[in-house]
């Protein structure tokens, strides 16, 4: 723990954190650093010193300084706890736990994204994913929601390739129950076509939440995909 | 840079081991701030502080009890330092082997492999993969520059037993003429 405890020391500064991220995109002597990050020589040389120091970045022959393999995993790493730190009011209400770690730990993957709160909006763009699906659409809710059945209808009609995730109880029309899973808890909303996704996790509450984060984003997409994939395997056919 | 702020500032609230070792009883169990002070050995004061510290960032809440328990970002943002645990504890190692070629799905699950042992020595590992086959009974699953000869014949034995064995090679790897391994 004590090794974690000072690598999350030495990234705990913005100031270094900023000259690892401009170091990952080209490596810089120690007067460039400083001029692109308007920070004195002696700040700079303080940080690079600390970062050499537990081998996050390495200085080079020429005097340049760049990440280490292990720096540049590090900052790699750095991925899932950005994106809750990014929405800690939302992962202080909503549950990740009862996700499989293969993809808690991958949470990372959904940080190029945007959170939508409101539900109505949410339903506009839920409709306009359908709208612009060509290959596929995965679901998988709480509910399959009357409104968006035409469309998805209309999808399957054309040959997109439907799959549903829900709960065993709801009412769903008879074309498309051979598209149809069932799941008795369903832990995490998903909506994925080959587009774009959304993702919403379990409100603690227990009572459903319709907001989620959206995203065209291929590793967000991905993610989404292998989540769906995960539960597609676990859920009853009709 | 907001972005950067928020993570800056959950970073170092989980830099001090003392905090930390505060997040993982608590994540054992919700206790009251005396028994944190006893269980973890620090004064009161320090004990507080640090509460003080996590609740403010919402790593932990208060009960009406007065217990504290790891609120659910609390519990999810130390799940998510597992791979950070794992590349520090081993950093001598990622410090001169390469992992940003595997798929990022991959690299994001490293923390997976943080209850392992590190072996050093060749022919350890190698005397360690040979106990490894001979105790599969449902599948050995290889991938590997090369199929270490002393190992074609015990495979050979795991596969008339039964198990599954899946080998991946570089094209240029003759395999053993003779091993039902092809």
């Amino acid at each position: 723990m004590e090794a974690l405890c000072d690598l999350l020391f030495e990234l705990s500064s913005s100031e270094r954190m900023n000259i690892m991220q401009s170091l990952l995109q080209e490596s810089l002597k120690l007067s460039h650093v400083s001029q692109k990050l308007d920070m004195t020589v002696t700040e700079v040389s303080r940080h690079l010193q600390r970062l050499s120091d537990v081998q996050l970045i390495h200085k080079e022959v020429d005097g340049r300084f760049s990440p280490t393999k292990y720096g540049e995993l590090a900052i790699m790493l750095l991925s899932s706890l950005t994106f809750i730190s990014e929405n800690r009011q939302y992962f202080l209400q909503h549950d990740v736990s009862n996700l499989p770690y293969e993809f808690s730990n991958r949470l990372g993957e959904l940080v190029s994204s945007t959170y939508e709160i409101d539900t109505i909006r949410l339903l506009d763009r839920v409709f306009k994913i359908l709208e612009e699906a060509d290959e596929y659409i995965w679901a998988q809710s709480y509910q399959l929601s009357p409104q968006t059945v035409p469309p998805i209808q209309r999808k399957v009609e054309n040959e997109v390739e439907f799959r549903g995730i829900y709960p065993k109880d709801i009412v769903i029309p008879s074309d498309l129950e051979h598209h149809i899973r069932f799941l008795d808890n369903i832990e995490i909303r998903i909506l994925v076509t080959d587009k774009e996704a959304m993702a919403g996790f379990k409100h603690q509450s227990e009572q459903p939440r319709y907001t989620g984060f959206f995203s065209k984003d291929s590793k967000f997409i991905k993610w989404c995909k292998d989540v769906h994939q995960y539960y597609w395997q676990q859920a009853r056919a009709h | 840079m907001k972005r950067m702020e928020h993570l800056c500032d959950l970073l170092f609230e989980l830099s001090s081991s003392e905090r930390m070792n505060i997040m993982l009883s608590l994540l054992q169990e919700r206790l009251k701030l005396s028994h944190v002070s006893q269980r973890l050995d620090m004064t009161v004061t320090e004990a507080s502080r640090h509460l003080q510290r996590l609740s403010n960032i919402q790593l932990v809440s208060k009960d009406v009890d007065g217990t504290f328990s790891p609120t659910l970002f609390g519990e999810l943002a130390v799940s998510l330092l597992s791979g950070l645990d794992f590349i520090s504890e081993n950093r001598q190692y990622f410090l001169e082997h390469i992992v940003s070629n595997l798929q990022y799905g991959f690299v994001n699950r490293l923390g997976e492999l943080s209850s392992s042992t590190y072996e050093i020595d060749t022919v350890k590992v190698l005397a360690h993969c040979t106990e490894i086959f001979k105790k599969a009974e449902d599948y050995i699953w290889v991938q590997s520059h090369l199929l270490f000869p002393d190992h074609v014949p015990i495979i050979e034995d795991r596969i008339k037993n039964g198990v599954d064995f899946r080998g991946i090679f570089p094209e240029y790897f003759d395999l053993p003429a003779r091993a039902g391994l092809s």
